[in-house]
């Protein structure tokens, strides 16, 4: 009760999350189906620190589904496990940790009548491993300019496949 | 048409009671912090005491003396009977030192940091929507200083929390539960209130070194040091002791949901596969129409804090998003309720 640690300076109390939120210019009904439903073949093209992406449960990407990624983020290679959390077509979808603690939450709110839709991406580390401690300050503000890549990703991507689309009809 | 209204004035149709009420607060609670600084119930703990026998012990007027201790009986914490005060079963329990479920550390707290509650601290807090309390973090206080406002700072949370802490754990069953992490737990009053409760319990407080520190002293008077530890770290960025029971108070009305969400996903995490979490807040009704006192916290949340309180519904919401199931609101102690949900 009444944040100790804050008022008494006796550490930090912020949570290591990045947050990042942008507007793409497409559906909240096709932007779920690129970051959702096609996960699999997309999330490399947004995030291509992953070097290898597996879907270990069959079937359509939904709620429950279980993936395994190999990540190379700044020289470090990492393999995890992660799982669907949260799967609510156009609205969010969300990818937790199964051996790592991580979250990777993906909001979509419609701006104008499913024109554009604004997309707000976060992270969350839950904890920091021991090694990394000293570097927290790096981690954090990694974390930060990470998610707004990715939200700046996913826009160049998606507005770009769309206008392919739109050309070749 | 100005002129009309007032030319035509009629008696209202509603009571201006509740516009007094307002007033009257402002006055009329400080009454007790006064008795008790004053310390009137110690006086009046071994005998019932006269008007001019607790001005001659206190060395004060009639006046005021007279003004404050009526208050008091107002409010239920004195008795009047042929011209002696004496004390209501309430101020016995909550107001003398020597009950272990005395209160009045918390006042002490609300006391020294007055200014918190004044209307211009609120007015600030309110109009810059940042907590006013110890200066938003004062980092010029010398360490002695700092220790010295901890161990009372601690010690007023432990005043509030020991009544409640040997309550809910008689809502919940938790002889299943082997492990219990109290995260944020400060004084341990929690863990000691579940360990003395269940036998088979063993308890983690999570909390910054300086707070462990001090809830030592607390878990060596309940004689609790065998099942009962203190975990020093940051419970933000550090990894949580695997438990089966994870248990906040008092702690998520301290941030906004953002950072709930943070702390129930790492909660979910940590969790074994069928492990609890329980989380213990005076609430909101789901409605937010009241209750005062949830709402009046959340005004004293603006002050200290950058939090606020939630409705079991919000809390509820937030668990279910995060994957827990079997999700339940229970009545506990006085204002209190709590919130559990367990990890599939």
């Amino acid at each position: 009760m009444f944040n100790l640690g804050n008022m008494l300076n006796l550490g930090s109390t912020e949570p290591i999350i990045g947050r990042a939120s942008t507007l793409v210019e497409c559906s909240t009904k096709d932007l779920f189906k690129y970051l959702g439903e096609d996960l699999f073949q997309n999330y490399p093209k947004w995030s291509p620190e992953v070097q290898e992406l597996e879907q270990l449960t069959p079937g359509p990407v939904q709620l429950g589904t279980l993936g395994r990624q190999v990540r190379l983020d700044m020289g470090r290679r990492s393999e995890s496990r992660f799982k669907i959390f949260t799967f609510e077509p156009g609205v969010r979808l969300v990818l937790a940790g199964v051996s790592d603690p991580f979250r990777c939450t993906y909001e979509l709110q419609d701006m104008n009548l499913e024109k554009s839709t604004k997309l707000t991406f976060s992270f969350e580390l839950l904890e920091l491993l021991v090694v990394m401690r000293p570097f927290e300050g790096l981690v954090r503000s990694a974390i930060k300019d990470g998610a707004e890549r990715t939200v700046q990703n996913i826009k160049r991507l998606v507005e770009a496949e769309k206008s392919m689309e739109s050309s070749a009809t | 048409m100005a002129r009309d209204i007032f030319s035509s004035i009629q008696v209202p149709q509603v009571d201006d009671r509740p516009l007094w009420d307002v007033v009257f607060a402002i006055y009329g609670y400080p009454a007790l912090l006064l008795a008790h600084r004053l310390k009137i119930f110690p006086l009046l703990a071994q005998n019932s005491h006269t008007l001019p026998e607790i001005c001659k012990a206190l060395n004060i007027a009639q006046r005021p003396a007279e003004a404050i201790l009526t208050t008091a009986t107002a409010l239920g914490f004195l008795s009047l009977q042929e011209g002696r005060y004496s004390l209501t079963p309430v101020s016995k329990e909550y107001l003398l030192e020597d009950s272990p479920n005395y209160f009045g550390f918390f006042w002490d707290l609300m006391i020294d940091n007055y200014q918190v509650s004044t209307y211009a601290g609120l007015e600030k807090a309110a109009l810059t929507d940042s907590a006013q309390a110890y200066g938003g973090g004062d980092i010029f206080k010398s360490h002695e200083e700092q220790i010295e406002l901890l161990q009372r700072f601690t010690c007023g949370m432990h005043s509030i929390s020991m009544t409640p802490a040997l309550v809910w754990p008689q809502v919940m069953d938790l002889s299943q539960h082997r492990m219990m992490l109290d995260i944020g737990g400060g004084s341990g009053a929690h863990s000691i209130g579940a360990a003395l409760r269940w036998p088979d319990l063993q308890a983690y407080i999570l909390d910054f070194s300086q707070v462990c520190e001090i809830a030592q002293n607390y878990i060596t008077r309940y004689k609790l040091q065998d099942r009962v530890k203190t975990c020093e770290i940051n419970i933000w960025r550090d990894q949580w002791p695997a438990a089966d029971l994870h248990f906040f108070s008092n702690m998520f009305h301290d941030w906004l949901p953002e950072k709930c969400h943070f702390l129930m996903a790492k909660s979910f995490n940590s969790l074994e596969s069928g492990g609890r979490i329980v989380i213990h807040e005076m609430l909101y009704n789901d409605e937010k129409t009241g209750p005062f006192a949830a709402a009046a916290f959340s005004m004293m949340m603006l002050g200290w804090t950058e939090g606020k309180q939630y409705s079991g519904q919000e809390l509820s919401a937030m668990l279910r998003e995060i994957g827990f199931e079997q999700i339940q609101i229970q009545k506990a102690f006085g204002y209190y309720s709590i919130v559990s949900g367990r990890k599939p």
